[in-house]
């Protein structure tokens, strides 16, 4: 009798555990939906349309689901469209892996991915059937983002493959300065202190930080003042821009053109050496911090509280940030952007972020209604939407924290610019993270947001007040430094259309060059491998096949300037 | 009563076997394992070929043999000989105590051990501290090709030796009783003890133990080597594990990562069945 029981018991257990193993859904993917019908807000279902976004997570003390203006688009989205907006998260450094394994997987995915994947692996996706083409959903539903691609034929390119299919549509369009530009940001106040007056080139940047740790400027005891980051792309931007390296990410992605339209991996160029060799002579002389590879943001904290941190590259308002958080725990502290860039070639230059847009929002196979997701895209990057998004503010007014501007004068800003009211700087004040805590200008719905640097020049200033930030919040010195940066020394990123299936094949031959290129350099940095090989790098390289994989990215250039020429 | 087993065995352990049939394939996401339509891409060893023939080939290869064999050398012997003295213990108290502390790194988190190990050994740690009183330069450790061996080892046998030394505990406690009273009675000390009874009483299952412990030479602590890894030490570190975890998980290539995988399994696996029958001709011990 219990032998009988038992069997049963385990039988049951068995059968329950294969079908939480569970079959596929069968679900039903109909673009031509016309129960929606064709106003945004017209239908309304008994039921809401429940439909989940997968994207990153900060890893900061606030969820994205748990911030308040997550909760007021949630909101906005079911009044308007019936449609239950969900998220699910996974941390940023982990994402790629976490979304590229859910799609392995190929079930239960969610509705919309919010990844911005390069084109040979948008392509696999959308060749396997797990994402699907958006644009009949454009055609029926997407009249803002038929505006924004029009207005920037480049978003349909560069999102999309060579047949026109647009497979993916940017989480954020930001057309600003703001966003395009990485520079590099000292410490002002230990400048004035050694005797120097800005830093122009890579050698004064090294003088200065050599001057620092001998003068102990942070009166520590020890030379302990360094620069640092969290890896070498926002150096490659910031100090190999100053040796002329034009786009320099990691290998696989760093290309750029010559005057005749050749194509050339950043890589491998003299100016490349020029750059290495200069980090490197940082790195031996401890003047670059040892641990700026494998940092975490807790261990970068740490110098930045103990006032250790001579210098670091990062966006236009990292150094205001990072001035006003240090001046916080006691110290006196004034970091400036440098602009002009630094450069050792007499020419600066800062290269420009790729304007097919940020992120990407693909609807994948799985979506239980693809004209809902394409709504919701809609509406992000309607002047509503968009204005939700970045402020948190429902009207063009403003609210709490944010009011209609008031320009400053001479300057000329966008409809939806809008400043602090007294609470807002308040509680900026109080909060320095008070973007991430509100959720605001988070990807979790698009935007689009066609600034200037009128528009920069006013919400810096504003923000940060001159009091706090120096020359950096001067009105002027904004707007024309931006300005500068931008249309004086800004070179843009060169783009391609998606590669063919024989191209993408080959492509797969090349993993372990790229692994080998980025291992190669960061070791020449950090004096692991010695400088005298770097022929011996170049001539591997070529070995390893980077002149076939160069012309793979030559064709693709080149079919990406006839597309435009023909949409231009 | 054994077909639950049975079939719990099958469903969760052979069949997803047939996973491994991508390791022959031109596997796409999305796209089905095996194709009724005929869809799907048969290589043959195309990747295994790859493989052996990639640059990082022996960094990885021989990596993982190196950090294994460390790992056998200075770690395999610790638990027997922390359970040789704990058996000594007579103060029953002590023992428990003892036997609870060892036990608890085993329960620590990969992810705090190498925080843990970082903030020791970086430039600020208590080891640097110390050498520095002796008048050595501060060396962050972490960072260092010449010391990730060390630091490797060291830590897994910190965290394992307790909880490993449990098995070879439980072998002495079934050793006969009466054998020590007789030794006793022929005059033999502690030490005599332990030589002719204890450890020939627990050589079975030290023999079962390693033969199982170079089944897994191409194995290693991949979590740990993940959270270590940086580019400095990256041709010390580098093991089949996290090279899978690379170029698999992170670029994609799902039918390579599988190839190797497979590979390092067939690997072991000859190394088991090889040192079952070395250790069946010449100790009459063995796994089957």
């Amino acid at each position: 009798m219990k032998r009988f029981i038992a069997l049963v018991l385990i039988t049951l257990m068995m059968f329950g555990v294969l079908a939480g193993c569970g079959a596929k859904d069968n679900v039903q993917i109909d673009n031509n939906q016309s129960s929606q019908g064709n106003s945004a807000d017209s239908t309304k279902k008994s039921e809401p349309t429940k439909i989940t976004l997968l994207m990153t997570e900060t890893g900061a003390e606030w969820n994205h689901k748990d911030t308040p203006n997550f909760k007021q688009i949630q909101k906005v989205l079911l009044d308007k469209f019936n449609i239950q907006y969900e998220l699910e998260t996974a941390l940023g450094n982990e994402f790629e892996t976490t979304v590229t394994t859910r799609f392995a997987s190929g079930e239960q995915l969610p509705d919309i991915v919010n990844y911005r994947y390069p084109s040979e692996k948008l392509n696999e996706l959308y060749k396997n059937g797990l994402i699907i083409k958006l644009n009949d959903l454009i055609n029926q539903y997407g009249p803002e983002v038929k505006k924004l691609i029009k207005m920037r034929p480049l978003v349909a390119v560069a999102n999309g493959d060579r047949e026109g299919n647009i497979l993916r549509l940017p989480a954020s369009y930001i057309e600003n300065p703001q966003h395009r530009i990485t520079v590099l940001h000292v410490r002002n106040d230990w400048l004035k202190k050694v005797g120097m007056d800005g830093v122009k080139t890579p050698d004064e940047l090294y003088t200065a930080i050599k001057a620092f740790q001998e003068k102990d400027v942070n009166e520590s005891g020890k030379p302990d003042e360094v620069l640092t980051g969290f890896g070498n792309l926002d150096f490659n931007m910031t100090i190999g821009s100053a040796f002329g390296v034009k786009y320099m990410v990691n290998a696989a992605d760093s290309w750029y053109t010559d005057s005749n339209g050749k194509i050339y991996n950043t890589f491998l160029t003299p100016e490349t050496k020029q750059y290495v060799t200069y980090m490197n002579k940082l790195y031996s002389e401890k003047l670059l911090d040892e641990s700026y590879i494998t940092q975490t943001g807790e261990q970068y904290n740490e110098k930045l509280y103990n006032n250790r941190i001579a210098g670091c590259p990062g966006p236009w308002w990292d150094g205001v940030l990072n001035s006003q958080r240090v001046s916080d725990k006691g110290f006196d502290v004034e970091y400036i952007p440098l602009i002009p860039p630094l450069s050792a070639t007499g020419k600066p230059t800062v290269y420009l972020k790729d304007l097919g847009g940020y992120g990407g929002y693909m609807v994948t196979k799985d979506c239980k209604d693809p004209s809902a997701a394409m709504k919701i895209i809609n509406w992000g990057y309607s002047l509503e939407g968009s204005v939700m998004n970045y402020y948190g503010e429902s009207t063009l007014e403003g609210g709490d924290y944010y009011k209609k501007t008031t320009p400053l004068e001479g300057l000329k800003l966008p409809d939806y610019s809008m400043e602090y009211t007294e609470k807002g700087k308040a509680a900026i004040k109080e909060e320095p993270l008070l973007w991430t805590k509100m959720g605001w200008n988070a990807e979790f719905s698009p935007k689009v947001l066609i600034g200037n640097a009128d528009s920069i020049a006013q919400e810096f200033f504003q923000a940060f007040g001159v009091e706090k930030c120096g020359l950096a919040a001067d009105v002027q010195f904004n707007k024309k430094g931006l300005k500068d940066a931008e249309f004086t020394y800004g070179i843009p990123a060169v783009n391609f259309v998606s590669p063919t299936e024989e191209q993408t094949e080959k492509w797969e031959n090349y993993t372990d060059l790229w692994i080998y290129m980025d291992e190669q350099i960061s070791k020449f940095i950090t004096s692991v491998e010695p400088l005298s090989n770097w022929d011996e790098f170049v001539a591997k390289c070529e070995k390893m096949g980077i002149k076939d994989a160069t012309q793979i990215k030559q064709e693709q250039y080149d079919a990406y300037k006839k597309i435009m020429s023909g949409l231009e | 009563m054994l077909l639950p087993t049975i079939m719990l065995l099958f469903l969760f352990c052979y069949l997803p076997m047939y996973g491994i049939l991508i390791s022959f394939q031109k596997y796409k996401i999305g796209s089905d394992i095996i194709s009724i339509s005929g869809n799907t891409e048969w290589v043959g060893l195309l990747h295994f070929k790859t493989f052996i023939n990639s640059i990082f080939f022996s960094r990885v290869f021989g990596n993982t043999i190196r950090l294994s064999v460390l790992n056998l050398i200075y770690g395999f012997w610790v638990p027997i000989v922390f359970a040789l003295l704990i058996n000594e213990i007579r103060c029953m108290w002590f023992k428990k105590l003892t036997q609870t502390f060892v036990y608890l790194p085993y329960f620590i988190s990969t992810v705090v051990v190498v925080a843990m190990l970082m903030s020791i050994t970086g430039t600020e740690g208590a080891v640097n501290k110390l050498t520095s009183l002796l008048g050595v330069e501060p060396v962050n450790m972490i960072n260092s090709p010449g010391h990730f061996d060390v630091l490797y080892v060291a830590s897994n046998i910190w965290q394992t030796f307790g909880y490993c030394s449990i098995i070879y505990i439980a072998a002495m406690a079934s050793i006969d009783p009466t054998l020590y009273e007789a030794a006793i009675v022929d005059g033999a000390n502690r030490l005599h003890k332990v030589i002719h009874i204890t450890i020939p009483g627990i050589l079975p299952t030290i023999i079962i133990l390693l033969i199982l412990s170079i089944g897994s030479l191409l194995g290693s602590n991949t979590e740990k080597i993940l959270l270590m890894l940086n580019p400095k030490i990256v041709d010390r570190a580098d093991v089949i594990g996290t090279y899978v975890y690379h170029v698999g998980l992170q670029k994609g290539k799902y039918s390579y990562s599988a190839a190797v995988g497979l590979f390092t399994n067939i690997i072991n696996f000859i190394l088991v069945f090889g040192t079952n029958i070395i250790s069946r001709r010449t100790t009459n011990y063995s796994l089957w």
